[in-house]
């Protein structure tokens, strides 16, 4: 099974991750990552991160990546990606990934995220104790209307 | 003829608006529409010679000799920070 999508609530990560086992048959593992919102940056307080998507592009293009990653080694995947604004601790990207063998599955999980994090188009405004910034790519940060 | 223009995360803090509809007399390349739009938004010329910036047509990187039609829809965009 393939499922991907850009989503605006919490997910449920036990009920997934039980559903996937109970769909699987001869795999033995599942190889999990999930991405939350930082509490300090560079000694900064985060207060919130707000994330904005392009629809309906950036759910075709996240689905793209999905399917260009996985293989037949790949018996289940699952990416859910949220937008909106988030607190600190929360989660904000969930990768689920069950292979034929480990080894694949880490692999993939790990080629998933980076290809996500660099394709799909999603943006971040952080907001902390020292101002607003958008973040660039990996990790370039740009404060809010120093360009304008 | 008219293209929807949308500008993602901190390109609409540079243009001052999150999209636009554009009028042209006619079908043009991508690279000359580019030009009229940094004409129109010189900040958005600087921030293109510092940053890498992408551009969408219908949602796919456009092509150099790529032109635009009529209903067409351009999105600008620096590079993804999802995660």
């Amino acid at each position: 099974m393939v499922d991907a999508r850009i989503i605006d609530k919490e997910v449920d990560i036990n009920e997934v991750v039980k559903e996937m086992i109970k769909n699987s048959g001869s795999e033995g593992s599942l190889v999990m990552f999930l991405g939350y919102v930082k509490e300090f940056v560079d000694g900064h307080r985060v207060s919130k991160l707000i994330y904005e998507a392009y629809e309906p592009y950036s759910t075709q293009i996240l689905k793209r990546v999905v399917d260009e990653v996985i293989d037949d080694d790949i018996t289940d995947v699952r990416v859910y990606h949220r937008v909106g604004t988030l607190r600190p601790h929360e989660p904000v990207i969930y990768i689920f990934v069950i292979a034929k063998n480990r080894s694949k599955a880490f692999e993939k999980c790990r080629e998933l995220l980076e290809r996500i994090k660099h394709e799909v188009p999603i943006f971040k405004l952080e907001v902390r104790d020292d101002g607003e910034y958008w973040i660039v790519g990996d990790g370039l940060r740009v404060k809010r209307n120093s360009l304008t | 003829m008219e293209v929807k223009v949308v500008y993602l995360g901190l390109i609409a803090d540079v243009t001052g608006r999150k999209e636009e509809r554009v009028k042209l007399d006619s079908e043009i390349e991508f690279s000359e529409f580019l030009s009229m739009l940094f004409i129109k938004y010189p900040k958005l010329k600087e921030l293109s010679e510092k940053l890498e910036l992408i551009f969408l047509v219908n949602g796919v990187k456009y092509r150099d000799d790529e032109r635009l039609h009529d209903g067409d829809e351009v999105a600008i965009m620096t590079v993804p920070s999802g995660g």
